[in-house]
């Protein structure tokens, strides 16, 4: 009878994978690890609930005043952009009055 | 006794549980932890060499699924959100395999060194994930999970974040590279991988 045990590198993928399904994954417990960090991470929060409300308000006071100065920049865009839009329009306006005149003869 | 209304959603039973933790009852999650570790372990253990990477690779996803329960939404089973996490935990320890001076002498040819020194393939785990540690991170992923985890490649393709037809190109590319792995190192390829 053959003892020789076969040689690993005789072995198809199959064989390897049939083999590593049927071992199991050694029983481990983290639970009590992962609490503990859990609440470590908890304790380095460095926003203390109590006073979140306060920051939430000086946040959101910031965040106003973000907002009203993205919208002056809007408007000085706007109205840079009308200062030089309506001469532009004044002048075509003009050009289609005088055509006008000509075709009426005035 | 009246059932639950139904929302046209798969009612998950962790629900209520996972509702509790969003609130910060650290209990609740305690029990998920207990429930859910043996699955989680199942997964990792594919791609751990030793018991602590094993541990630490765990203890890493529940905490990340602590961060990130305020994102978790009752679509999908947690189970099925927490192996997405599991996914990806083990896809950045391939990458820093990779990256370590060790398996760079692996890849050299030098096929005697173990990954981790002081470990020998004791078992066919062990000798799977030799084979497969020579794969590029993200086809070890997806055969790993595909032949040892027999996860459904449709899954796969889902914890991974990428489309089916994706996976099914990486699945057939890291089969071919390990065909050639295996002949390299004098293993049998007469059967379909």
């Amino acid at each position: 009878m053959d003892t020789e045990p076969t040689p690993r590198s005789n072995s198809s993928w199959q064989e390897i994978t049939a083999r590593a399904n049927a071992e199991a994954p050694p029983e481990i417990d983290v639970r009590l690890a992962v609490r503990r960090r859990i609440e470590s991470e908890l304790a380095q929060t460095p926003v203390p609930a109590a006073n979140a409300g306060i920051l939430d308000a000086i946040a959101a006071y910031f965040t106003g005043i973000r907002s009203a100065v993205t919208t002056f920049a809007a408007i000085t865009v706007l109205i840079l952009l009308g200062w030089r839009t309506v001469p532009l329009i004044h002048d075509v306006a003009i050009a289609v009055q005088l055509e006008s005149d000509l075709l009426t003869g005035l | 006794m009246s059932a639950p209304p139904d929302t046209g959603l798969p009612q998950d039973e962790d629900a209520p549980l996972v509702r509790a933790c969003q609130t910060g009852d650290l209990d609740a999650y305690d029990r998920l932890v207990m429930k859910h570790q043996p699955a989680i372990a199942g997964v990792l253990f594919r791609f751990s060499a030793q018991r602590a990477d094993l541990e630490d690779m765990t203890q890493e996803t529940f905490i990340r699924a602590w961060r990130a329960l305020p994102q978790w939404q009752p679509r999908k089973p947690f189970l099925h959100w927490l192996k997405r996490i599991a996914v990806n935990v083990a896809l950045e320890s391939c990458r820093k395999q990779r990256r370590s001076p060790l398996s760079r002498l692996v890849e050299n040819g030098h096929e005697t060194i173990h990954l981790i020194p002081g470990e020998t393939t004791t078992t066919a785990s062990d000798e799977a994930q030799q084979i497969l540690s020579h794969l590029p991170p993200d086809q070890r992923i997806i055969l790993t999970l595909l032949h040892l985890e027999q996860m459904p490649l449709a899954e796969i393709a889902g914890h991974l974040g990428i489309s089916l037809a994706n996976a099914k190109i990486k699945a057939f590319r890291a089969r071919n590279h390990l065909r050639k792995i295996l002949k390299n190192h004098g293993y049998r390829t007469d059967t379909p991988l």
